[in-house]
């Protein structure tokens, strides 16, 4: 089975201006979450998707997703951070539908709706490959490490850096196995799902993203996404 | 749902977009997978419509010839990953008279063509395909022209196996004019009239090959199809005024932005009919389809191919219509994204 686990527990606490967490916000008359849950509806291959969310949005996402056609969908309850709102979604998999060995999860950020069918899919094939997938685009802009955020430590070669895009995919059970071994300080230090995996023995192949592919985080990509979408401000 | 739409900006400029589908409840969802290049949309791409038609009708997406592949049909009457032929001219081109309507829908014209990552449609706008290759299936609308350009024929005039037909044009409308008269008429006198030695020896179903630098041994010509266009439409026009017998019959098919000079004193002296046909219902395309269905046309459609390519980027489409300009015969492309 192919699970995609989309990840709507997020305050959105870098939104200034909403009260509302920006994945329940509407661009053109549809909220941000059902965007990315209609992308994920159109690949066959998914044959169950979870959506996690806050707890007190809990409800208000099962409104959201109450039409007929979202009838393949669960809701579950997220967690204090985003890794523990993807484990609570894994291992809700695991024990409601006993999950194998090559069972394989798709893990995505709803705050990306613009997700295009072809990263999904290569996200399914690279598993064929590999332990794990990450999706990424080539770092653009130079990245400047500093080790106290006052001066230039080191700037790696550029054209060895990518940015982290989601879907990030992995084998369910080799997920659950490698977070049950992990201690708290160190998943507290890591929001990503690709850095466990690869940090434990995990093989994680890189599939090329997009970069329309944006994450809807502060007020600017909210305009950037609206502008796209061609709703348009004055 | 977000979908990507590429659409062509500016002439030469092909650029990514978004839009929001909301599919009907029983929308079928399709994701255009083979598409191919019709002179109407290279000329767009080079910028051969007048200003003010691009100034109106840009941004638009381009394609009207297309397979698709089937993502999710709710009523589960398409199985998901099979593939149909795409119509262009949406729910309401299910009879003959709705295409000639003023402001009739059709893709890539006065709506997005098929260059999109998925859309909903109507299950009236799909055929589908049972054989493979699918391929030749993006055939379909072009042949589908022509059936119906049979079709306006039959209404006006008796044709049978002893009609002598003419074809006026050796690039792949008058391949598949040419073609669909032979399927109707295994045994009706087929002339083509090119200027391409190389192209008209594809045409070794007709019954005359005729290079137009000399047409003076033509046979007699009872209907000729214009499958010209451009700027030599008018040059065929009246080459076909010429050789046609008297009462003779005249489809223009061919789209020409300069308008071409009619001989009207000839046309009157030989009291010839002249028909314009461009478009194609469902019935025409089910019936081209079903001629595309023989093996040994099928095959034979890899002749008017000049390339097979894919394409991912805005920025690839570009380079591909660039080259195709320059191709004898038609691009197929498979959209990979």
């Amino acid at each position: 089975m192919i699970y995609a686990v989309l990840l709507a527990a997020g305050s959105g606490s870098r939104m200034k201006t909403s009260s509302i967490p920006k994945q329940f916000l509407e661009i053109r008359g549809e909220p941000i979450l059902r965007l990315a849950v209609d992308k994920f509806l159109c690949c066959p291959k998914i044959q169950k998707i979870v959506v996690v969310a806050p707890s007190i949005w809990m409800s208000h996402t099962k409104d959201l997703l109450s039409n007929p056609r979202y009838k393949n969908i669960d809701v579950c309850q997220g967690g204090q951070t985003r890794q523990e709102s993807l484990y609570n979604a894994v291992k809700y998999i695991d024990d409601t539908y006993q999950a194998s060995d090559a069972d394989i999860v798709v893990s995505h950020d709803v705050a990306r709706p613009f997700i295009s069918l072809r990263v999904i899919e290569e996200n399914i094939k690279a598993l064929e490959k590999y332990d794990a997938a990450d999706t990424v685009i080539p770092a653009t802009d130079t990245i400047v490490v500093s080790e106290d955020n006052v001066v230039i430590s080191s700037i790696p070669d550029r054209k060895k850096m990518y940015q982290g895009q989601t879907p990030q995919s992995f084998r369910l059970k080799s997920y659950l196995k490698i977070y049950a071994k992990l201690d708290r300080s160190y998943l507290e230090n890591v929001t990503d799902a690709a850095r466990i995996l690869s940090e434990n023995g995990q093989t994680v192949g890189l599939v090329q993203g997009d970069v329309f592919n944006i994450k809807i985080t502060t007020e600017y990509d909210f305009h950037i996404a609206s502008f796209l979408l061609g709703e348009l401000h004055d | 749902m977000i979908k990507e739409v590429i659409r062509l900006v500016k002439p030469g400029l092909f650029l990514p977009m978004f839009a929001i589908e909301k599919p009907a409840e029983d929308a079928v969802l399709v994701r255009p997978r083979y598409l191919s290049i019709c002179a109407a949309d290279q000329r767009y791409f080079q910028g051969n419509r007048p200003p003010k038609v691009l100034e109106k009708k840009l941004p638009i997406s381009l394609f009207h010839e297309a397979v698709g592949e089937i993502v999710v049909d709710p009523l589960h009457q398409f199985p998901e990953g099979s593939f149909c032929i795409l119509l262009p001219g949406g729910v309401d081109a299910q009879v003959k008279a709705s295409n000639y309507a003023i402001g009739a829908f059709f893709r890539s014209s006065n709506r997005d063509g098929f260059c999109q990552e998925v859309l909903a449609m109507d299950r009236s706008e799909l055929i589908p395909i049972t054989k493979t290759p699918v391929w030749p299936y993006v055939f379909t609308e072009l042949m589908s022209v022509c059936v119906q350009a049979y079709g306006r024929l039959t209404e006006i005039r008796k044709v049978t196996e002893k009609t002598s037909f003419g074809v006026l044009g050796d690039g792949s409308m008058g391949y598949m004019m040419a073609q669909t008269l032979r399927i109707i008429f295994p045994k009706a006198q087929i002339s083509v009239f090119g200027k391409h030695d190389e192209k008209l020896l594809n045409f070794s179903f007709c019954t005359h090959r005729v290079n137009i630098q000399d047409t003076s041994h033509v046979a007699e010509i009872d209907v000729f199809f214009e499958c010209v266009g451009g700027n030599a439409a008018q040059n065929a026009i009246q080459m076909a005024v010429q050789k046609i017998n008297p009462t003779g019959t005249i489809i223009l098919m061919g789209v020409s932005e300069v308008p071409p000079v009619v001989p009207t004193r000839l046309i009157l002296e030989k009291g010839l009919t002249l028909i314009g046909s461009s478009r194609s219902v469902r019935a025409d395309f089910e019936m081209a389809k079903s001629f595309i269905d023989r093996d040994e046309i099928k095959n034979s459609l890899q002749k008017i191919v000049s390339a097979h390519t894919s394409f991912q980027t805005a920025s690839e489409l570009g380079d591909i219509f660039t080259r195709d300009k320059n191709l004898p015969y038609k691009t197929i492309l498979y959209k990979n994204f």
